[in-house]
């Protein structure tokens, strides 16, 4: 066999299509490094909103468990407060009761 | 303002050295495909050959001064390099794995079942054996027989000079003769390199 017709068989060899959308998951994953660049040149304020609103937009389940878990011990803690509040006003109003009945008084 | 898409890539690239996003993405867009079908044909597998293209085009992005626009390279040469050490770096981080995606794939160009079967079965064992080589017949063989770059060329990106790009060339296709000849996709009477053997 030739050069020519072994070079052939190797160019059967088959690449499969990349996805459509690699070029796009590309340029989606360098974008907030790109924006962290522009934003360090400077501070405007439409700037500081583009970063808000992405921390909106994008995916950032790091981010998301923490504002969960922020949010869970704020709502524990104002329903701890709560029910400790509750207790006291409970107990207050036993110690007014026994205030106002005296020993030997006819129940 | 001049139109991004116009420009050279070396241009582009001294945009990209100034954080310009959109040059980026014109770059990104210009040589995705080129540079997923060089990573896949290094390591045989669709979804490892995107990752190391994506992670050629944001260690660009990230670190865009490691490109030297003094030295006078072309970007495509200068980035088959990157390309080619991330694909190493991977493949050396990961198992060798079996070709799966050869196996998946063959370009529907053939006229009945029994042909289609056939060619992919060729295809996959071809994928098979060229993934096999050593390391630097493996990216010799691609760079210069399938993404066609000269001798010279191919032999910079690998670091290497062209009589040795040339002498891995010449073992790595020796070795597919032989190695194609055992498996039984080239006939008895077409081994023509029959003393061909592999060499690290």
């Amino acid at each position: 066999m030739d050069d020519h017709e072994f070079n052939k068989i190797l160019k059967a060899r088959a690449v499969p299509p990349m996805r459509s959308n690699l070029e796009h998951r590309i340029v989606q994953a360098s974008l907030p490094v790109g924006k962290n660049k522009a934003n360090s040149k400077g501070n405007s304020l439409s700037a500081i909103f583009i970063a808000i609103l992405d921390t909106l937009i994008l995916p950032k389940p790091a981010l998301s468990m923490a504002l969960v878990l922020v949010f869970g011990v704020m709502l524990g803690g104002y329903s701890s407060g709560v029910s400790e509040a509750s207790t006291n006003i409970d107990v207050d109003a036993y110690f007014l009761a026994a205030e106002t009945i005296g020993y030997g008084d006819i129940l | 303002m001049p139109d991004l898409n116009d420009m050279t890539d070396e241009d582009l690239m001294a945009r990209v050295q100034n954080a310009d996003h959109g040059a980026f993405s014109v770059l990104v867009h210009r040589y995705t495909n080129l540079f997923y079908s060089a990573a896949y044909r290094m390591c045989g597998q669709q979804d490892d050959a995107e990752d190391i293209v994506q992670d050629a085009f944001l260690k660009l992005w990230n670190r865009p001064q490691i490109w030297d626009a003094s030295r006078g390279a072309k970007f495509t040469t200068w980035f088959y390099r990157v390309v080619t050490n991330q694909a190493i770096d991977f493949m050396r981080k990961k198992k060798p794995a079996a070709v799966g995606d050869a196996l998946d794939y063959v370009e529907d160009t053939r006229d009945t079942q029994q042909d289609m079967m056939e060619a992919d079965e060729k295809s996959a064992m071809i994928e098979t054996v060229i993934q096999a080589l050593p390391e630097r017949q493996k990216i010799a063989l691609n760079l210069c027989f399938y993404e066609e770059l000269t001798n010279k060329d191919a032999a910079q990106i690998m670091g290497v000079g062209v009589k040795a790009l040339e002498s891995l060339l010449m073992r790595a296709k020796s070795g597919l003769r032989e190695e194609l000849h055992r498996r039984g996709v080239l006939k008895q009477d077409d081994n023509g390199v029959g003393e061909a053997t592999y060499y690290g």
